[in-house]
């Protein structure tokens, strides 16, 4: 593989905007990112588009990259869709990666929709993909994780207050992104006393329902040497990595931690070398366990990253900043390229209040899906100052 | 149960997965006869050698490794539900219902006749002091 740089970013606020359309949102996204690299729609050679939920909700399960596309004036060049979950929009970037990458292209378009307000079972938990027995059975994707929270309460001892402390972190790094969903400061209390999803997992200890959408431009040396572009970030590695199917323990994702491994090994770097992070934190419990599975602290030591401040911003290892999927919000396809995004914004220098002073390593994060009781998908992307 | 009410695996796996058993519940899985893996649902092709898979009943019993109450629970399904992580004690994981309440992590536990969505014959899982 040869070095791919990303050259413009560009997204869309997150929030619930049921009144837009998925190729409004993509066309806004996309323009910000041409806009953004200083390129234009002919300069884009190959677009991948994530999405999730289109097919369900809006009768599209496939055609979004190309719907997106034609509404940002882009034609005629080769577009493919990408499903994976959660991890959708990460893996149109990891296939955007590799087309520049292997040198068949040279300017690359990943983007990443969902419009999710739509939905008609609004205000239920999403159901899951994969699941289909254990649905029958009355699984939901917040049973999982709070089975993995209760699972990593009884092995650490730690209490509901602690996970808490997640989702008002990540709710103050949120209140200085113009671009999140919920910016209004919460605390401890409030999000212990919001209604009860899945026991220990309080409303406000899970995700929102979101609309939005993300782009990323990313092109070769060549490509930035001819265009001129400047404000590079490198992408030093890409991976995925889908199921063990071993029955581990449910506190720990064993995928995670392999495709973590994959993505330091290949960029030359370990977590230590880790600025700024930005984890599926789908829920307050899936932070603390990805510090652990992707290396920022020893197992079971996650908890006291949160409870010390290491990861909060000002801290050892700031991790969402943006505000994470708690905050900023979780529009599922879109959710891999917007953590790119804060990532690509650290790693300029350009986040303004929430800047990671001398940001120069950063990773994201996605995790996605089950297949017969383990998590289907997981992505990590590691970027460097160029 | 009668034999014409729905089933939670109508339509969604080739074969039942469960059969009553008095008043336990025998999950249907299958065994590696090369490796030893045990699985369940039923299945063809080892996860983890890449053998093929023979047909195994298991007992339904197995341990407690987690364990939910959903206050909002899906569709079809009526108040409050009990959601557990079950491994049984031939290996394989279930995720399905509980019965008790405030149950013990690590607690052994038995499958027995319960209800999926719309009330449909399925399984749940329930304390066994042993
Ligand atoms: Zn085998």
């Amino acid at each position: 593989m040869r070095e791919v740089f990303v050259a413009g970013i560009g997204m869309t606020p997150f929030g619930r905007f049921p009144d837009t359309t998925i190729e409004a949102l993509g066309r806004q996204a996309i323009l910000a990112a041409l806009e953004d690299a200083g390129i234009g729609q002919n300069d884009v050679e190959v677009a991948y588009a994530g999405h999730a939920r289109t097919g369900r909700l809006h009768k599209r399960e496939n055609g979004v990259g190309q719907l997106c596309c034609w509404s940002a004036g882009i034609r005629e060049i080769p577009i493919a869709g990408v499903g994976n979950f959660c991890a959708s929009g990460s893996t149109a970037l990891r296939e955007t990666w590799m087309a520049v990458g292997s040198g068949l292209y040279d300017v690359g378009l990943a983007i990443g929709v969902e419009q999710l307000s739509k939905r008609p079972e609004g205000g239920q938990p999403l159901t899951s993909d994969g699941m289909e027995l254990e649905g029958e059975l009355g699984f939901t994707p917040p049973a999982f994780f709070a089975l993995a929270a209760r699972r990593y309460m009884h092995t650490t001892g730690v209490d509901p207050a602690v996970l808490a402390q997640v989702a008002v972190k990540n709710r103050r790094h949120a209140s200085l992104n113009p671009y999140a969903q919920y910016r209004s400061p919460i605390t401890l209390g409030e999000v212990l006393g919001s209604p009860m999803v899945a026991d220990p997992l309080t409303r406000l200890s899970c995700c929102p329902t979101s609309d939005g959408a993300a782009a990323a431009i990313l092109v070769s040396r060549e490509a930035a040497e001819r265009l001129e572009l400047d404000r590079l970030v490198r992408v030093l590695s890409s991976s995925l990595a889908s199921g063990g199917y071993r029955g581990d323990d449910i506190a720990h994702l064993d995928l995670d931690h392999r495709a973590a491994l994959a993505a330091y090994e290949m960029a030359d770097v370990g977590p230590e070398d880790v600025d700024v992070a930005e984890v599926h934190d789908a829920f307050t419990i899936c932070e603390i366990i990805h510090y652990e599975d992707l290396g920022f602290c020893p197992m079971w030591e996650g908890a006291a990253m949160v409870q010390s401040g290491d990861s909060s911003l000002g801290g050892r290892l700031p991790v969402s900043t943006s505000g994470g999927l708690l905050s900023r919000g979780h529009p599922l396809g879109a959710t891999g390229i917007a953590q790119a995004h804060e990532v690509v914004t650290q790693l300029r220098g350009e986040a303004g209040e929430r800047q990671v002073e001398g940001a120069r390593i950063g990773l994201t994060h996605c995790v996605g899906g089950f297949v017969t009781s383990d998590a289907a998908a997981s992505a990590v992307h590691i970027l460097a100052a160029a | 149960m009668s034999s014409e009410s729905k089933r939670i695996d109508d339509g969604l796996e080739a074969a039942p997965v469960f059969e009553a058993a008095g008043p336990e519940v025998r999950l249907l899985g299958s065994e590696c006869p090369r490796c030893g893996a045990v699985a369940f649902p039923r299945r063809e092709v080892c996860v983890r050698c890449a053998g093929p898979h023979r047909p195994r009943e298991l007992s339904g019993a197995g341990r407690l490794h987690s364990w939910t109450r959903l206050a909002n629970p899906p569709h079809g399904f009526d108040g409050e539900l009990r959601y557990g992580c079950v491994d049984l004690v031939e290996g394989p994981r279930v995720l399905a219902p509980v019965a008790d309440a405030e149950p013990a992590i690590g607690v052994a536990v038995q499958a027995v006749p319960g209800a999926g969505r719309h009330g449909a014959d399925g399984f749940r899982f329930e304390v066994r002091d042993a």
